[in-house]
């Protein structure tokens, strides 16, 4: 194109002198300036330049105003959606049923609705998006329908509040005036936030309250009920010592209603109006009474006796109940003590003639012994002055014996001999039975072993049990038993003796049984047996049972020796028979346990293993649960308890009983009333020197001292049960 | 109000678009104004605007359009040629007439081109501009339309004082012309007539309004450079270091004897400045062998060659796209001669004249345009006008 510049008819000259023109406008042209410049063309250059340029900056303008109002278009839809997004929210926020308010996570108000604070009336207008909790809740603590606590000020609420504030979750009541509430929960967001929703709770307390009330309207009503119920009077009266209730037995009992009573009447006037009728036990004034009713809290129970007239005794009980009021129960006892006082006469009546009867028979005891032994010493001096002729008669017989007789002579002397035997034994027996009975003989008790005796009673007795053509069969025995040796042999070669003389055939059997600690030996045999009406008879001296059967010359005392001896030795006599088969006697002894020293513990002289059987202690205590815990002590020792609270209580019942106690245990610390050493000292002068000892937790020296003077021991809490059980041996013996 | 329509008994032709109400009277017609002025009867004027054929006695029309019209302002000019019903027309006096409903008008007149100090209109023209804004706060939208003495060579330097002047409005207009003789022009306000002289009206109205330019020239790859030029009388002597005419009748392959303005017409050379391409249209070619422009030249400009397209479908295509997707529109527009000449020659007069015709331009040919800051040439300026929907009338 570059070629149209140029005439193509131009010569290389012509040529070279045109672009050398037309470089030169070019150059110019490049190179000009505003002063230069033709005016006409350099405006409409710049303006065309500058046209170019605007129209390009136009474009970008337009461009950009486009995007401008695409995103405006979008930020105004983006705002529309937020607008139409939050108006649904508070939509959705005004139709819960609760108050909602959500603060962002730097704790400013975003967001309520209108019930919320709705009843806080002087708040509503101040709350307003953006304000902070901490000022939220100030404003809240001064709304004056908050109802705060009599003992807190708005900002130790404020406190409160947001002390609370920090927890992730919480619920909590507030009181509003005029019994209104509101019930007020908290809760953590994911972004740190927090919602607050209050709901109306009003009626829910009121309902709840209304129950409650209604639940305690219930349990008047059965109370109420229920102390009707009872046999006793009971009135309740609460701290401030008001009469609150009474029941129906209560007027009844002390002639109710009284003039003026009503509900709210101080125990103080009602003690007046009473005045004239009652009279109190001893110990116990008016004065006291009120006192101890005027106390705020910490009353201990009391009991005591009033009496009206002299018609009617009344217990009370009054004790202080969990909402520092108290109760006090009247029991009628009158009747009680009307029975009481009858038993103790007829106790009085009855020993009295106990008294008169033991005496009688005492003089007759001592009229039988007399007799008794007169008796035994008639037969001791007849047997003792028979022996003399008797050993006279034998000797002259044996010098007879000796001359050279007739063989009818001969004869005659042996039967003589043999009588002469027999009276012998009879009186040896007849004085064995008279030591026996006159408590006499003595007994040398020791092991004895079964084995030996036995066998040598077999011995002894077989021929005469072959005689008769009887099997005698024994069964010995390693048992070693405890009695008097000599006596025993003598006992069972009499029943054995007995057994074969009875018995016309078949056998006799001697055994030996165990019976635990006991060794039995038995005699059995196959005779005719004894009749239960004769069972008792046979043990009778000279009683004999078909003697002419029996073909024996005894007289009928073996069995009443056995008797004796038995009991003097404390062995069982027993007897089994049947008529007709046969009968088994059979003698219980004591096993020996002991290996090596016998003991002497066993003998007659057993002596008592538990004074305190049958004793009565009284014990003054206090403290109920360890008064309990003494009296089971005692009565499982066999002993009796009587127990009072307090002295004067002991005093009064043993006035009442007239018993005077074997031994008396006196806690020291007796409440308001006497202590244990007054106490003693009282008693004492009622009752005489009763073994007495004080029980006390005190270390106090003093109280030592004071238990010294008098010579009682002083028994430390807690108790040591063998220093318990010493004291009562003690008191016992 | 309703506007009344008349119909007239005598020539003159009356259009009443979707704004502004147009009148055409032919030349030779009796008291033109009088007709004119008949014509506009019963619309309430703000402003006339009148393009008169230079066949016309310019100074008694002017005279006889203000004392007719009594207290509306007349603003016009002579033309190349009007352009109205019937499309391209010659010996007509085409007048637009601004309805008061809809419109409101101030024209400021600047004499003595030549010598004044145009920077010191620049104060007139903006009291003017703003207290046509202030008084009508509700009718924001308008434009400036410039009539200019199309032989003052003064174009560039007015329309470069008067930029600054516009603030926002934007501005288009055209060179009053001389048919084809190149002799006298004038400009005529308020019942008088002036040489060297330009008129600027400011326009106000509530309708939507849109300037615009319409140019079909392609540049093609020949160049050539100015080696010599006379830039205050618009003459270039040199092109090429060669006789002006003869290098560039060379350069278009055309008979340097034979160049007349269908030449010129048909082969104008374009300026580039930055991305754009001017046309410099020429005038003619003077008897020393140079050739006169129509618009600013200089010594060094590098000239392109142009190629001219279907002009008609390009008017076409260029109204629809302006007016697309809008109800029909109201322009009046300022055609540049040679365009008409350049129609004329390929025969596509009556083609341009139907497009002219459906789109209902109406305005006058001219001896150069302005658009913006810019003089321009072979190029048709103008404004739309789109009716509000309740205002079609």
């Amino acid at each position: 194109m570059m070629r149209e510049l140029l005439h193509p008819d131009d010569s290389l000259e012509r040529q070279r002198d045109k672009l050398l023109r037309i470089s030169a406008a070019l150059m110019q042209r490049v190179e000009q300036t505003p002063s230069n410049a033709s005016a006409a063309f350099s405006q409409f250059e710049r303006a065309a330049l500058l046209e170019a340029e605007v129209r390009q900056r136009t474009n970008d303008l337009e461009k950009t105003l486009d995007l401008l109002n695409q995103s405006n278009a979008q930020l105004a839809e983006a705002n529309q959606e937020t607008e139409t997004a939050r108006s649904y929210l508070n939509e959705a926020i005004e139709s819960v049923n609760e108050g909602f308010a959500l603060f962002d996570n730097n704790d400013c108000l975003v967001l309520h609705n209108s019930r919320f604070c709705r009843d806080l009336l002087d708040l509503v207008p101040k709350l307003e998006n953006g304000m902070s909790f901490k000022n939220y809740v100030k404003k809240v603590s001064q709304s004056i329908y908050l109802d705060l606590p009599p003992d807190m000020s708005p900002d130790m609420w404020v406190k409160n509040r947001l002390r609370r504030h920090k927890d992730e979750a919480v619920v909590f009541n507030v009181a509003l005036t005029r019994d209104r509430w509101l019930q007020v929960s908290e809760y953590r967001t994911t972004l740190g936030g927090t919602v607050i929703l209050q709901m109306d709770v009003t009626n829910i307390m009121r309902a709840e309250r209304a129950q409650r009330e209604e639940l305690v309207d219930n349990q008047s009503r059965m109370l109420r009920a229920t102390l009707d119920h009872l046999a006793q009077g009971v009135c309740i009266f609460d701290k401030d010592a008001r009469l609150v209730g009474w029941n129906r037995k209560l007027e009844e009992l002390i002639d109710l209603p009284l003039p003026g009573a009503s509900l709210g009447m101080t125990f103080d006037s009602i003690l007046n109006l009473l005045r004239g009728k009652m009279s109190f036990g001893m110990g116990f004034g008016r004065k006291w009474l009120v006192d101890w009713s005027n106390k705020e809290s910490g009353r201990a129970p009391i009991s005591f006796e009033v009496t009206r007239g002299d018609t009617q005794t009344f217990d009370l009980f009054a004790q202080e109940m969990p909402d520092q009021g108290f109760v006090i129960s009247f029991t009628d006892v009158t009747q009680e003590r009307r029975s009481a006082k009858a038993l103790r006469e007829m106790n009085r009546t009855l020993e009295h003639r106990v008294n008169e009867r033991t005496e009688e028979l005492g003089l007759a005891l001592k009229e039988a012994k007399r007799a008794n032994e007169s008796k035994n010493r008639f037969v001791a001096a007849a047997s003792h002055d028979l022996l003399h002729p008797l050993s006279a008669a034998k000797l002259f017989l044996a010098s007879l014996q000796d001359r050279d007789l007739e063989a009818e002579a001969q004869d005659i002397t042996l039967k003589a001999a043999s009588a002469l035997s027999s009276v012998e034994g009879i009186i040896e027996a007849l004085l064995d039975i008279s030591k026996l009975d006159a408590g006499r003989a003595v007994f040398d008790i020791k092991p004895c072993g079964l084995d030996t005796m036995l066998q040598s009673l077999a011995t002894e007795m077989a021929p005469l049990a072959e005689t008769k053509g009887l099997t005698l069969d024994t069964v010995s025995s390693t048992a070693t038993v405890v009695s008097d040796q000599v006596f025993l042999r003598r006992i069972l070669q009499n029943l054995i003796s007995n057994a074969i003389r009875y018995t016309q055939e078949g056998r006799v059997l001697v055994g030996v049984r165990n019976a635990g600690d006991q060794v039995r030996v038995e005699v059995h045999d196959t005779g005719p047996g004894i009749a239960k009406e004769d069972q008792a008879r046979i043990f009778q001296e000279f009683a004999q049972l078909a003697p002419s059967r029996s073909g024996s010359n005894g007289l009928g005392l073996g069995l009443a020796i056995v008797d004796r001896a038995c009991q003097s030795l404390n062995h069982g006599l027993d007897l089994r028979s049947t008529p007709g088969q046969g009968s088994c006697f059979s003698v219980t002894l004591d096993r020996d346990t002991r290996k090596a020293d016998a003991d002497e513990a066993h003998g007659t002289d057993l002596p008592n293993a538990n004074a305190i059987r049958g004793k009565m202690t009284l014990l003054v205590e206090n403290d109920l649960g360890l008064a309990r815990a003494i009296t089971l002590k005692i009565e499982g020792w066999d002993g009796h308890v009587i127990h009072c609270e307090t002295g004067e209580e002991a005093m009064a019942l043993l006035d009442e009983i007239e018993l005077a106690p074997d031994a008396m245990l006196l806690d020291y610390q007796l409440g308001a009333g006497m202590d244990g050493v007054a106490l003693c000292r009282a008693l004492w002068q009622r009752y005489g020197p009763v073994s007495t000892a004080i029980i006390s937790a005190s270390r106090d020296a003093s109280l030592k001292r004071a238990c010294d003077e008098i010579g009682i021991p002083l028994l430390r809490k807690p108790l040591d049960t063998v220093k318990l059980r010493m004291f009562l041996d003690s008191a016992a013996t | 109000m309703t506007d009344t329509f008349r119909p007239m008994r005598l020539a003159g032709d009356v259009r009443h678009g979707s704004t502004f109400v147009t009148a055409q009277v032919a030349v030779h017609s009796a008291n033109p104004a009088t007709q004119l002025a008949r014509a506009f009867q019963g619309v309430e004027l703000a402003h006339v605007l009148v393009f008169a054929t230079p066949q016309a006695d310019f100074a008694a029309l002017m005279k006889g359009l203000s004392a007719a019209l009594g207290p509306c302002p007349v603003v016009g000019c002579t033309s190349a040629g009007e352009i109205g019903r019937g499309g391209y027309l010659d010996d007509h006096i085409v007048a637009v007439g601004l309805p008061r409903k809809l419109y409101s008008a101030r024209a400021v007149l600047i004499q003595d081109l030549g010598k004044t100090n145009l920077s010191h209109q620049v104060d007139r023209l903006i009291q003017n501009r703003v207290a046509l804004r202030t008084a009508n706060r509700e009718r924001p939208n308008g434009f400036a339309f410039l009539m200019v003495d199309g032989l003052s060579q003064r174009e560039d330097a007015l329309v470069s004082a008067l930029t600054p002047a516009l603030g926002y409005t934007p501005l288009f207009g055209g060179s009053a012309g001389d048919g084809i003789n190149f002799e006298r022009t004038y400009v005529g306000c308020d019942g008088h007539i002036y040489e060297d002289a330009a008129t600027v009206t400011f326009v106000a109205t509530a309708c939507e309004t849109q300037v615009f330019s319409v140019n079909h020239m392609v540049p093609s790859k020949t160049r050539m450079v100015v080696t010599e030029a006379d830039p205050e009388r618009r003459v270039v002597k040199e092109i090429n270091a060669e006789p002006a005419a003869q290098e560039y009748a060379r350069l278009v392959g055309k008979d340097p004897q034979q160049l007349d303005e269908l030449t010129f017409a048909a082969h104008p050379v374009m300026v580039r400045i930055g991305e754009d391409y001017h046309v410099r249209a020429i005038q003619r070619m003077n008897k020393d062998g140079d050739l006169v422009f129509f618009s600013a030249i200089d010594e060094g400009m590098v000239l392109t060659t142009a190629e001219p397209r279907d002009m008609a479908s390009h008017l076409d295509a260029s109204i629809e796209q302006l007016v697309k997707g809008r109800a029909k529109p109201d322009i009046l527009g300022c055609d540049c001669i040679l365009r008409r000449i350049e129609a004329q020659k390929s025969q596509t007069q009556q083609d341009i004249g139907r497009v002219l015709e459906r789109h209902e331009i109406v305005g006058f040919s001219t001896y150069g345009e302005q658009i913006g800051p810019l003089h321009v040439n072979h190029t048709l300026t103008g404004v739309a006008i789109f009716p509000k929907s309740d205002q079609v009338s």
